[in-house]
């Protein structure tokens, strides 16, 4: 397939996201919108005792790319600390997605989650 | 009309480019082209100031420029103000006849504005107090009898759009005019003519609106060109100008200064001469072509479009009165998924807001892809989308 963005990882996570439920008694919440596409996207955070997570959820709708970038990254993220999360690069999210060279627009669908994420554990 | 194509150098330079987005900007004539750099070429100098042969050219094609517009609407020239487009049109009209509003009034819109006309008003409703008011729709059409209800004694102001940039209908302007001189005698009409003027044959004394704007980068002209219609009476003594500096006056002392007579008066600095040499050009294109044929281009690319989409997208807009403009959905793909694909069949459409959020909040939908037309569009090409939309639901569903 030529298409190189949507591959067929990406596609299956669209279809079957993963981590994309309600989280009742989150620590944490937050909602992020991508005002060029209208994606959105809400990240719930619960922690344990040591600052890392302890369960996460996400819900929204958008593009393939932002839909599976927060599939990805949710599972990524899981018993990770607050420190490590911040350092999580742009590059590192675009590398997990399997995915290189996206345009501008396309990076924003892409980092979405991430800078989600990052404000939770500011 | 492969004929037509031949005169945009752009498909000759991107061999099978497929561009469906001319509701955002048309591609170019080699005519508005050759007037550009015949400009920068052969005869640039200022305009009304040098006593020179050169600058007497530029000057004279400046103006001419003028009359070309003036032609396309059936406007008088002196009623043709150049700008850089729509959004300047509509927030000088807003920065200039705001200030007289106080919070009695109101200022009547619709549902369907563009961004351009609709946050000039909020801002300057924020400053002056007025209030707001917005047409229903029913059915994607705008529903006059809430214009009925909606305009009264205290409108001062109604503004809207004579073709919808997502929806692609045709608003009865005429009809909304003439009630508007029923409820609110003294209130002004505004007509936002962007989408509508590359496609639609416009007669500004028919209409019987005070204003009209548009942009040339919308009906095969340069970027960063457009112009303002106002009534000549409105122009003359209701509308003060919006910038001042060189070319707008008359005589200037240290402590005052009298202005030009209109259009001068509104036209401060030194215009974007080129682009109105290039937008007189592309109305000249228009008229040249005809707005038979190109009526009846249009009308049998968005007939067949319709066809050809209904049974595979969800098409947000209504069926006859409308122009090329043409929105849909695929439930399950998001409208920027399917601009991306496309894009790798070469296929250009835009996806997202179309600058009229509030409209998809209104109609309850996240986003839309918007496919539209121009003169140099083919049915080859619609048959290209409607090939691409059944491989994206291949793809996803």
């Amino acid at each position: 397939m030529t298409d190189a963005i949507y591959h067929e990882l990406l596609l299956d996570l669209y279809k079957h996201p993963l981590n994309k439920r309600v989280l009742p008694d989150c620590d944490a919440r937050q909602t992020e919108h991508n005002p060029s596409c209208g994606d959105t996207i809400e990240v719930c955070v619960k922690w344990d005792t040591n600052n890392a997570v302890k369960a996460v959820a996400w819900q929204g709708d958008g593009c393939a790319v932002s839909q599976a970038a927060a599939s990805i990254l949710t599972e990524k993220i899981k018993g990770k600390k607050r420190n490590a999360i911040k350092k999580i690069s742009n590059q590192k999210m675009l590398q997990l997605l399997g995915l290189k060279n996206l345009n501008p627009t396309r990076l924003r669908c892409a980092t979405l989650c991430l800078e989600t994420l990052k404000k939770i554990c500011r | 009309m492969e004929a037509i194509k031949k005169h945009f150098p752009i498909f000759r330079h991107q061999k099978d480019l497929i561009y469906l987005d001319s509701a955002a900007t048309t591609q170019t004539p080699q005519v508005v082209i050759d007037a550009l750099t015949a400009y920068y070429t052969n005869y640039r100098a200022n305009v009304h100031r040098g006593f020179y042969a050169l600058a007497t050219k530029a000057t004279n094609a400046y103006e001419s420029a003028r009359d070309s517009v003036a032609h396309l609407i059936k406007a008088k020239r002196e009623e043709i103000i150049f700008t850089s487009g729509t959004t300047m049109g509509l927030n000088s009209l807003a920065y200039s006849l705001s200030p007289r509003l106080s919070h009695r009034d109101n200022v009547v819109l619709t549902r369907l504005e563009h961004h351009a006309n609709l946050v000039p008003w909020q801002e300057m409703a924020k400053h002056y107090g007025f209030e707001l008011r917005f047409i229903e729709l029913k059915k994607y059409e705008l529903d006059l009898e809430s214009a009925k209800k909606l305009i009264d004694a205290n409108t001062k102001i109604v503004s809207f759009t004579l073709v919808s940039n997502v929806l692609g209908n045709i608003t009865p302007a005429e009809e909304l005019i003439r009630l508007v001189r029923q409820k609110a005698p003294r209130a002004l009409a505004i007509v936002d003519a962007a989408q509508a003027i590359a496609h639609l044959p416009i007669d500004v004394k028919k209409l019987d609106c005070d204003f009209l704007v548009f942009s040339g980068h919308k009906m095969y002209g340069p970027t960063g060109s457009g112009a303002l219609y106002g009534k000549k009476m409105l122009l003359d003594e209701h509308l003060e100008p919006f910038f001042f500096g060189g070319e707008m006056v008359r005589s200037v002392s240290y402590e005052s200064a009298d202005w030009m007579p209109s259009p001068h008066k509104f036209e401060a600095g030194t215009p974007n001469i080129a682009g109105a040499i290039g937008l007189g050009a592309a109305a000249d294109f228009i008229m040249k072509l005809g707005w038979k044929k190109i009526q009846n281009h249009e009308s049998e690319l968005t007939a067949h479009a319709l066809k050809k989409l209904k049974n595979e997208v969800t098409i947000i807009g209504p069926v006859r009165n409308r122009i090329g403009v043409i929105a849909f959905t695929i439930p399950g793909v998001h409208p920027h998924d399917i601009a991306d694909i496309l894009n790798q069949k070469k296929i250009c459409l835009r996806a997202g807001y179309h600058c009229a959020e509030p409209l998809h909040h209104y109609l309850n939908i996240s986003a839309t892809a918007r496919a539209s037309f121009g003169i140099y569009t083919t049915k080859k090409e619609i048959d290209a989308l409607a090939k691409g939309i059944q491989k994206i639901k291949k793809m996803f569903l």
